[in-house]
Protein backbone atom coordinates (compact mmCIF):
# COMPACT_ATOMS: atom_id res chain seq x y z
CA UNK A 1 0.00 0.00 0.00
CA UNK A 2 1.18 3.46 -0.80
CA UNK A 3 2.67 5.31 2.14
CA UNK A 4 0.57 8.26 3.25
CA UNK A 5 2.90 11.17 3.89
CA UNK A 6 1.60 14.28 5.64
CA UNK A 7 1.90 16.23 2.39
CA UNK A 8 -0.01 13.63 0.37
CA UNK A 9 -2.65 13.41 3.07
CA UNK A 10 -3.17 17.19 3.02
CA UNK A 11 -3.36 17.14 -0.77
CA UNK A 12 -5.93 14.34 -0.73
CA UNK A 13 -8.08 16.16 1.80
CA UNK A 14 -7.92 19.37 -0.21
CA UNK A 15 -8.77 17.52 -3.43
CA UNK A 16 -11.71 15.71 -1.89
CA UNK A 17 -13.13 18.96 -0.53
CA UNK A 18 -12.67 20.65 -3.89
CA UNK A 19 -14.38 17.80 -5.73
CA UNK A 20 -17.21 17.89 -3.28
CA UNK A 21 -17.71 21.62 -3.78
CA UNK A 22 -17.61 21.20 -7.56
CA UNK A 23 -20.16 18.41 -7.39
CA UNK A 24 -22.46 20.56 -5.32
CA UNK A 25 -22.10 23.48 -7.69
CA UNK A 26 -22.91 21.25 -10.67
CA UNK A 27 -26.04 20.02 -8.99
CA UNK A 28 -27.12 23.57 -8.26
CA UNK A 29 -27.60 22.81 -4.61
CA UNK A 30 -26.06 20.68 -1.96
CA UNK A 31 -26.73 17.02 -1.37
CA UNK A 32 -28.68 15.66 1.51
CA UNK A 33 -27.26 15.34 4.95
CA UNK A 34 -24.39 12.87 5.16
CA UNK A 35 -24.32 12.15 1.42
CA UNK A 36 -21.03 13.88 0.80
CA UNK A 37 -19.53 12.35 3.92
CA UNK A 38 -20.45 8.82 2.84
CA UNK A 39 -19.02 9.47 -0.65
CA UNK A 40 -15.80 10.76 0.80
CA UNK A 41 -15.40 7.95 3.30
CA UNK A 42 -15.95 5.34 0.58
CA UNK A 43 -13.56 7.03 -1.82
CA UNK A 44 -10.69 7.45 0.63
CA UNK A 45 -10.83 4.41 2.91
CA UNK A 46 -7.24 4.92 4.10
CA UNK A 47 -8.11 8.28 5.61
CA UNK A 48 -9.67 8.45 9.06
CA UNK A 49 -13.45 8.35 8.53
CA UNK A 50 -15.13 11.69 8.88
CA UNK A 51 -17.95 11.68 11.43
CA UNK A 52 -21.47 11.97 10.07
CA UNK A 53 -22.30 14.94 12.20
CA UNK A 54 -20.84 17.23 14.74
CA UNK A 55 -22.67 17.76 18.04
CA UNK A 56 -26.38 18.11 17.34
CA UNK A 57 -27.78 21.58 17.77
CA UNK A 58 -30.91 21.51 19.83
CA UNK A 59 -33.58 24.16 19.43
CA UNK A 60 -36.29 24.02 22.02
CA UNK A 61 -39.53 25.94 21.64
CA UNK A 62 -41.72 26.40 24.69
CA UNK A 63 -45.12 27.79 25.64
CA UNK A 64 -47.52 29.60 23.32
CA UNK A 65 -45.82 30.23 19.99
CA UNK A 66 -47.94 33.19 18.94
CA UNK A 67 -46.34 35.53 16.44
CA UNK A 68 -49.31 37.86 16.15
CA UNK A 69 -50.03 38.48 19.83
CA UNK A 70 -46.58 37.88 21.35
CA UNK A 71 -44.18 38.84 18.56
CA UNK A 72 -41.15 39.63 20.71
CA UNK A 73 -41.08 36.42 22.73
CA UNK A 74 -42.02 34.30 19.72
CA UNK A 75 -39.45 35.85 17.38
CA UNK A 76 -36.80 35.42 20.06
CA UNK A 77 -37.51 31.69 19.93
CA UNK A 78 -38.08 31.26 16.21
CA UNK A 79 -35.16 33.32 14.95
CA UNK A 80 -32.81 30.94 16.79
CA UNK A 81 -33.33 28.71 13.73
CA UNK A 82 -32.01 31.51 11.50
CA UNK A 83 -28.82 31.68 13.51
CA UNK A 84 -27.79 28.08 12.94
CA UNK A 85 -24.70 27.95 10.79
CA UNK A 86 -23.28 24.59 9.87
CA UNK A 87 -19.92 26.08 8.77
CA UNK A 88 -19.77 23.48 6.04
CA UNK A 89 -19.69 20.60 8.50
CA UNK A 90 -22.38 17.96 8.68
CA UNK A 91 -24.90 19.23 11.18
CA UNK A 92 -27.87 17.72 12.86
CA UNK A 93 -30.53 20.07 14.19
CA UNK A 94 -32.94 18.72 16.76
CA UNK A 95 -36.17 20.63 17.14
CA UNK A 96 -37.79 19.99 20.48
CA UNK A 97 -41.48 20.94 20.52
CA UNK A 98 -42.48 18.92 23.57
CA UNK A 99 -43.19 21.99 25.62
CA UNK A 100 -45.21 23.88 23.01
CA UNK A 101 -48.76 24.59 24.20
CA UNK A 102 -50.09 26.22 21.05
CA UNK A 103 -48.89 27.69 17.79
CA UNK A 104 -50.58 30.30 15.60
CA UNK A 105 -50.78 30.32 11.80
CA UNK A 106 -48.05 32.89 11.25
CA UNK A 107 -45.63 31.11 13.59
CA UNK A 108 -46.43 27.80 11.93
CA UNK A 109 -45.45 29.21 8.53
CA UNK A 110 -42.33 30.74 10.01
CA UNK A 111 -41.36 27.40 11.46
CA UNK A 112 -42.08 25.51 8.23
CA UNK A 113 -40.05 27.95 6.16
CA UNK A 114 -37.06 27.78 8.49
CA UNK A 115 -37.10 24.00 8.70
CA UNK A 116 -37.26 23.78 4.91
CA UNK A 117 -34.47 26.33 4.59
CA UNK A 118 -32.23 24.45 7.01
CA UNK A 119 -33.07 21.09 5.46
CA UNK A 120 -32.11 22.35 2.01
CA UNK A 121 -28.58 23.12 3.12
CA UNK A 122 -25.96 20.53 2.26
CA UNK A 123 -25.17 18.18 5.12
CA UNK A 124 -27.84 19.53 7.44
CA UNK A 125 -30.45 17.18 8.80
CA UNK A 126 -33.40 18.49 10.75
CA UNK A 127 -35.35 16.24 13.02
CA UNK A 128 -37.68 16.86 15.89
CA UNK A 129 -40.39 15.65 18.14
CA UNK A 130 -43.54 16.66 19.88
CA UNK A 131 -45.63 14.73 22.35
CA UNK A 132 -48.67 12.80 21.09
CA UNK A 133 -51.26 14.53 23.26
CA UNK A 134 -54.28 16.34 21.93
CA UNK A 135 -53.72 19.94 22.94
CA UNK A 136 -54.83 22.54 20.42
CA UNK A 137 -51.31 23.59 19.53
CA UNK A 138 -50.07 20.10 18.86
CA UNK A 139 -53.15 19.11 16.91
CA UNK A 140 -52.19 21.99 14.62
CA UNK A 141 -48.76 20.51 14.14
CA UNK A 142 -50.22 17.14 13.26
CA UNK A 143 -52.73 18.70 10.89
CA UNK A 144 -49.88 20.50 9.19
CA UNK A 145 -48.26 17.09 8.71
CA UNK A 146 -45.36 18.33 10.69
CA UNK A 147 -43.86 14.88 10.81
CA UNK A 148 -43.28 15.22 7.09
CA UNK A 149 -41.54 18.54 7.60
CA UNK A 150 -39.35 17.04 10.24
CA UNK A 151 -38.52 14.13 7.97
CA UNK A 152 -37.50 16.45 5.15
CA UNK A 153 -40.59 15.87 2.98
CA UNK A 154 -42.83 18.90 3.30
CA UNK A 155 -46.43 18.31 2.23
CA UNK A 156 -47.32 19.87 -1.08
CA UNK A 157 -50.87 21.04 -1.52
CA UNK A 158 -51.96 19.25 1.60
CA UNK A 159 -55.68 19.50 2.21
CA UNK A 160 -57.23 18.74 5.54
CA UNK A 161 -60.23 16.44 5.69
CA UNK A 162 -61.81 16.91 9.07
CA UNK A 163 -58.77 18.89 10.04
CA UNK A 164 -58.23 22.39 11.20
CA UNK A 165 -55.95 23.84 8.60
CA UNK A 166 -54.92 23.72 4.97
CA UNK A 167 -51.27 24.39 4.27
CA UNK A 168 -49.85 25.06 0.83
CA UNK A 169 -46.13 24.98 0.28
CA UNK A 170 -45.07 27.10 -2.68
CA UNK A 171 -41.34 26.71 -2.23
CA UNK A 172 -41.15 24.11 -4.98
CA UNK A 173 -43.03 26.36 -7.35
CA UNK A 174 -40.78 29.33 -6.65
CA UNK A 175 -42.78 32.48 -7.00
CA UNK A 176 -43.83 31.86 -10.59
CA UNK A 177 -46.86 29.72 -9.97
CA UNK A 178 -49.30 32.10 -8.43
CA UNK A 179 -52.85 31.57 -9.53
CA UNK A 180 -56.31 32.17 -8.26
CA UNK A 181 -56.54 28.42 -7.75
CA UNK A 182 -54.65 28.67 -4.48
CA UNK A 183 -57.05 31.24 -3.08
CA UNK A 184 -59.97 29.08 -4.25
CA UNK A 185 -58.54 26.06 -2.45
CA UNK A 186 -58.12 27.97 0.82
CA UNK A 187 -61.55 29.52 0.36
CA UNK A 188 -63.25 26.15 -0.11
CA UNK A 189 -61.41 24.71 2.87
CA UNK A 190 -62.53 27.50 5.20
CA UNK A 191 -66.07 27.45 3.83
CA UNK A 192 -66.21 23.74 4.61
CA UNK A 193 -64.98 24.29 8.16
CA UNK A 194 -67.22 27.28 8.84
CA UNK A 195 -70.29 27.45 6.58
CA UNK A 196 -71.47 30.59 8.41
CA UNK A 197 -68.85 32.80 6.78
CA UNK A 198 -70.46 35.44 4.56
CA UNK A 199 -69.49 35.94 0.91
CA UNK A 200 -67.72 39.15 1.82
CA UNK A 201 -65.73 37.44 4.58
CA UNK A 202 -64.74 34.59 2.29
CA UNK A 203 -63.83 37.10 -0.42
CA UNK A 204 -61.62 39.00 2.02
CA UNK A 205 -59.82 35.82 3.05
CA UNK A 206 -59.17 34.76 -0.52
CA UNK A 207 -58.30 38.33 -1.54
CA UNK A 208 -55.63 38.40 1.17
CA UNK A 209 -54.14 35.28 -0.42
CA UNK A 210 -54.25 36.53 -4.02
CA UNK A 211 -52.95 40.01 -3.20
CA UNK A 212 -50.10 38.73 -1.07
CA UNK A 213 -49.08 36.11 -3.61
CA UNK A 214 -49.09 38.75 -6.31
CA UNK A 215 -46.85 40.90 -4.13
CA UNK A 216 -44.58 37.89 -3.65
CA UNK A 217 -44.31 37.42 -7.37
CA UNK A 218 -43.80 41.05 -8.28
CA UNK A 219 -41.89 42.48 -5.31
CA UNK A 220 -40.63 39.98 -2.74
CA UNK A 221 -37.67 38.61 -4.62
CA UNK A 222 -36.87 41.67 -6.70
CA UNK A 223 -34.73 40.78 -9.69
CA UNK A 224 -33.43 37.56 -8.13
CA UNK A 225 -32.96 34.63 -10.47
CA UNK A 226 -35.68 31.96 -10.24
CA UNK A 227 -33.39 29.54 -8.40
CA UNK A 228 -32.69 32.16 -5.74
CA UNK A 229 -36.39 32.70 -5.09
CA UNK A 230 -37.38 30.89 -1.97
CA UNK A 231 -41.09 30.69 -2.61
CA UNK A 232 -43.93 31.13 -0.18
CA UNK A 233 -46.27 29.37 2.22
CA UNK A 234 -49.99 29.86 2.66
CA UNK A 235 -52.16 28.49 5.42
CA UNK A 236 -55.91 28.69 5.99
CA UNK A 237 -57.07 27.77 9.45
CA UNK A 238 -60.24 27.52 11.46
CA UNK A 239 -60.11 27.52 15.23
CA UNK A 240 -63.34 26.03 16.57
CA UNK A 241 -62.80 27.17 20.14
CA UNK A 242 -62.58 30.86 19.25
CA UNK A 243 -64.64 30.69 16.01
CA UNK A 244 -61.74 32.32 14.22
CA UNK A 245 -61.01 31.82 10.54
CA UNK A 246 -57.65 33.01 9.38
CA UNK A 247 -55.24 32.98 6.50
CA UNK A 248 -51.53 33.67 6.72
CA UNK A 249 -49.09 34.14 3.89
CA UNK A 250 -45.32 34.10 4.27
CA UNK A 251 -42.47 34.79 1.88
CA UNK A 252 -38.73 34.95 2.49
CA UNK A 253 -38.10 37.96 0.28
CA UNK A 254 -36.64 41.42 0.78
CA UNK A 255 -39.47 42.86 2.86
CA UNK A 256 -41.77 45.84 2.40
CA UNK A 257 -39.33 48.55 3.50
CA UNK A 258 -36.74 47.44 0.99
CA UNK A 259 -39.37 47.46 -1.76
CA UNK A 260 -40.55 51.01 -1.13
CA UNK A 261 -37.35 52.60 0.17
CA UNK A 262 -35.92 52.87 -3.36
CA UNK A 263 -38.42 55.61 -4.05
CA UNK A 264 -37.63 57.53 -0.88
CA UNK A 265 -33.93 56.87 -0.50
CA UNK A 266 -33.03 60.52 -1.03
CA UNK A 267 -36.15 62.17 0.26
CA UNK A 268 -35.79 61.27 3.92
CA UNK A 269 -39.55 61.00 4.19
CA UNK A 270 -39.46 58.01 6.54
CA UNK A 271 -37.22 57.84 9.55
CA UNK A 272 -37.70 54.17 10.41
CA UNK A 273 -38.74 50.97 8.69
CA UNK A 274 -41.78 50.96 10.98
CA UNK A 275 -42.88 54.25 9.39
CA UNK A 276 -42.39 52.73 5.95
CA UNK A 277 -44.36 49.58 6.70
CA UNK A 278 -47.13 51.62 8.31
CA UNK A 279 -47.33 53.91 5.27
CA UNK A 280 -47.32 50.95 2.89
CA UNK A 281 -50.15 49.17 4.73
CA UNK A 282 -52.07 52.46 4.92
CA UNK A 283 -51.81 52.80 1.14
CA UNK A 284 -49.77 56.03 1.35
CA UNK A 285 -46.86 54.55 -0.57
CA UNK A 286 -46.55 51.86 -3.21
CA UNK A 287 -43.54 50.28 -4.84
CA UNK A 288 -44.20 51.97 -8.17
CA UNK A 289 -45.53 55.20 -6.72
CA UNK A 290 -48.60 54.97 -8.97
CA UNK A 291 -51.87 56.06 -7.40
CA UNK A 292 -53.80 53.16 -8.89
CA UNK A 293 -51.74 50.51 -7.04
CA UNK A 294 -52.14 49.03 -3.58
CA UNK A 295 -55.93 48.63 -3.87
CA UNK A 296 -55.82 45.15 -2.37
CA UNK A 297 -54.46 46.30 0.98
CA UNK A 298 -56.97 49.15 0.83
CA UNK A 299 -59.81 46.66 0.44
CA UNK A 300 -58.57 44.55 3.37
CA UNK A 301 -57.96 47.61 5.54
CA UNK A 302 -61.47 48.85 5.05
CA UNK A 303 -62.85 45.38 5.65
CA UNK A 304 -61.19 45.02 9.07
CA UNK A 305 -61.89 48.61 10.07
CA UNK A 306 -65.64 48.20 9.73
CA UNK A 307 -66.31 45.56 12.39
CA UNK A 308 -64.99 44.15 15.63
CA UNK A 309 -63.25 40.78 15.56
CA UNK A 310 -61.31 41.39 12.34
CA UNK A 311 -57.56 41.90 12.32
CA UNK A 312 -55.04 42.40 9.56
CA UNK A 313 -51.45 42.00 10.69
CA UNK A 314 -48.43 42.70 8.53
CA UNK A 315 -44.94 41.80 9.72
CA UNK A 316 -41.98 42.79 7.60
CA UNK A 317 -38.65 44.60 7.75
CA UNK A 318 -38.43 44.47 11.57
CA UNK A 319 -41.84 46.05 11.94
CA UNK A 320 -45.34 44.90 12.73
CA UNK A 321 -48.58 46.77 12.07
CA UNK A 322 -52.03 45.48 13.02
CA UNK A 323 -55.20 47.01 11.62
CA UNK A 324 -58.61 46.46 13.16
CA UNK A 325 -61.83 48.27 13.92
CA UNK A 326 -61.26 51.99 13.73
CA UNK A 327 -57.71 51.91 12.36
CA UNK A 328 -54.31 50.81 13.57
CA UNK A 329 -54.61 48.69 16.73
CA UNK A 330 -50.93 48.18 17.27
CA UNK A 331 -47.60 49.00 15.69
CA UNK A 332 -44.18 48.10 16.95
CA UNK A 333 -40.64 47.36 15.95
CA UNK A 334 -39.64 43.72 16.13
CA UNK A 335 -36.53 41.61 15.93
CA UNK A 336 -35.07 41.37 12.45
CA UNK A 337 -36.16 38.46 10.29
CA UNK A 338 -36.20 37.71 6.59
CA UNK A 339 -39.39 38.05 4.63
CA UNK A 340 -42.95 39.22 5.08
CA UNK A 341 -45.89 37.67 6.90
CA UNK A 342 -49.48 38.81 6.40
CA UNK A 343 -52.28 37.39 8.53
CA UNK A 344 -56.00 38.11 8.27
CA UNK A 345 -58.19 36.88 11.13
CA UNK A 346 -61.98 36.94 11.30
CA UNK A 347 -63.68 36.04 14.56
CA UNK A 348 -67.43 35.40 14.39
CA UNK A 349 -69.23 35.95 17.65
CA UNK B 1 -80.96 51.22 -26.94
CA UNK B 2 -78.50 48.31 -26.97
CA UNK B 3 -77.30 46.65 -23.81
CA UNK B 4 -74.60 44.02 -23.49
CA UNK B 5 -74.50 41.80 -20.44
CA UNK B 6 -71.20 40.27 -19.36
CA UNK B 7 -71.18 37.68 -16.61
CA UNK B 8 -67.49 37.72 -15.69
CA UNK B 9 -67.56 34.45 -13.72
CA UNK B 10 -69.29 32.50 -16.49
CA UNK B 11 -67.97 34.16 -19.63
CA UNK B 12 -64.42 35.08 -18.64
CA UNK B 13 -63.33 32.96 -15.68
CA UNK B 14 -64.43 32.34 -12.11
CA UNK B 15 -60.92 32.78 -10.66
CA UNK B 16 -59.85 36.21 -11.76
CA UNK B 17 -56.16 36.76 -12.24
CA UNK B 18 -53.63 39.56 -11.79
CA UNK B 19 -53.45 43.05 -13.25
CA UNK B 20 -51.47 42.46 -16.43
CA UNK B 21 -51.43 39.77 -19.11
CA UNK B 22 -47.73 39.14 -18.56
CA UNK B 23 -48.39 38.20 -14.93
CA UNK B 24 -50.82 35.39 -15.64
CA UNK B 25 -54.09 34.16 -17.12
CA UNK B 26 -57.45 35.88 -16.73
CA UNK B 27 -55.85 39.23 -16.07
CA UNK B 28 -57.64 42.56 -15.79
CA UNK B 29 -55.84 43.80 -18.89
CA UNK B 30 -57.02 40.76 -20.85
CA UNK B 31 -60.62 41.23 -19.75
CA UNK B 32 -60.58 44.94 -20.56
CA UNK B 33 -59.01 44.54 -24.00
CA UNK B 34 -60.85 41.43 -25.13
CA UNK B 35 -64.31 41.82 -23.64
CA UNK B 36 -65.03 45.07 -21.86
CA UNK B 37 -63.70 47.63 -24.31
CA UNK B 38 -65.29 46.06 -27.42
CA UNK B 39 -68.61 45.90 -25.58
CA UNK B 40 -68.15 49.46 -24.33
CA UNK B 41 -67.60 50.72 -27.87
CA UNK B 42 -70.43 48.68 -29.34
CA UNK B 43 -73.28 49.08 -26.90
CA UNK B 44 -74.87 51.99 -25.15
CA UNK B 45 -74.89 50.21 -21.82
CA UNK B 46 -72.70 47.40 -20.52
CA UNK B 47 -73.95 45.45 -17.51
CA UNK B 48 -71.34 43.51 -15.59
CA UNK B 49 -72.55 40.60 -13.44
CA UNK B 50 -70.30 39.84 -10.48
CA UNK B 51 -71.95 37.02 -8.52
CA UNK B 52 -70.49 34.01 -10.37
CA UNK B 53 -66.91 34.92 -9.48
CA UNK B 54 -65.11 32.63 -7.03
CA UNK B 55 -61.94 34.59 -6.33
CA UNK B 56 -60.64 37.92 -7.52
CA UNK B 57 -57.87 40.42 -6.95
CA UNK B 58 -58.38 44.13 -6.47
CA UNK B 59 -55.83 44.84 -9.18
CA UNK B 60 -57.94 42.90 -11.68
CA UNK B 61 -60.88 45.29 -11.21
CA UNK B 62 -58.68 48.35 -11.02
CA UNK B 63 -56.94 47.51 -14.27
CA UNK B 64 -60.12 46.50 -16.09
CA UNK B 65 -62.49 49.27 -15.02
CA UNK B 66 -60.02 51.89 -13.80
CA UNK B 67 -58.04 51.30 -16.99
CA UNK B 68 -61.14 51.88 -19.10
CA UNK B 69 -61.90 55.05 -17.15
CA UNK B 70 -58.35 56.27 -17.70
CA UNK B 71 -58.80 55.83 -21.44
CA UNK B 72 -62.34 57.16 -21.95
CA UNK B 73 -62.81 59.33 -18.87
CA UNK B 74 -64.52 58.55 -15.58
CA UNK B 75 -67.78 60.28 -16.37
CA UNK B 76 -68.39 58.55 -19.69
CA UNK B 77 -67.36 55.17 -18.32
CA UNK B 78 -69.49 55.39 -15.19
CA UNK B 79 -72.47 56.45 -17.27
CA UNK B 80 -72.13 53.48 -19.58
CA UNK B 81 -70.87 50.62 -17.39
CA UNK B 82 -73.32 49.28 -14.81
CA UNK B 83 -72.91 46.50 -12.31
CA UNK B 84 -75.25 43.80 -11.12
CA UNK B 85 -74.69 41.71 -7.99
CA UNK B 86 -76.65 40.35 -5.06
CA UNK B 87 -74.07 38.51 -2.97
CA UNK B 88 -71.26 40.80 -4.00
CA UNK B 89 -73.15 44.08 -3.92
CA UNK B 90 -70.45 45.40 -1.59
CA UNK B 91 -68.00 45.37 -4.50
CA UNK B 92 -69.97 47.81 -6.65
CA UNK B 93 -69.26 51.10 -4.79
CA UNK B 94 -65.64 50.09 -4.44
CA UNK B 95 -65.16 49.48 -8.15
CA UNK B 96 -67.03 52.66 -8.99
CA UNK B 97 -64.76 54.56 -6.62
CA UNK B 98 -61.72 53.16 -8.39
CA UNK B 99 -63.24 54.28 -11.70
CA UNK B 100 -63.80 57.77 -10.34
CA UNK B 101 -60.43 58.02 -8.64
CA UNK B 102 -58.28 57.68 -11.73
CA UNK B 103 -55.41 59.79 -12.93
CA UNK B 104 -55.90 60.73 -16.54
CA UNK B 105 -52.78 60.34 -18.66
CA UNK B 106 -51.10 63.66 -19.45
Amino acid sequence: MRRLTPGLRAWLIARSSKEQRQRQRRRGKGGRYGEGVSDRNAKFPWLPPRPHFVDPREVRLVGDIDLIHKPDETLAQLTSLDRIESMGLPQRVMLDLKQVRSIDSAALLFLCSRIAKLGNRPHVEVSGNYPPNDSAGLRTLRDAEFDSFLNGAPPIHFRGGAKTLSLIDGTGAGSRLVTGGIATRINEFLKGRHPGLSTEELDALSLAVTECLENVRVHAYGDAKPERRKGWYVVGRYDESSLTSSVAILDMGVGIAKTVEVRFAFGGRFKTTLDMVEAATAGRVTASGAKNRGKGYGFLRRFVQREQGRRLTVMSSSAMVTWGKGGILEKRSTAAFTGTIVCLQITNT
Amino acid sequence: MSTIHIDIGKEFGDSLGPRFRKLGDHSGEEFRDDMLEPAFLKAETVVIHLDAIKTFSASFFEEAFGGLARKYGSKATLAKVRFSAVQRAYLIPMIQEWMTDVEMPA
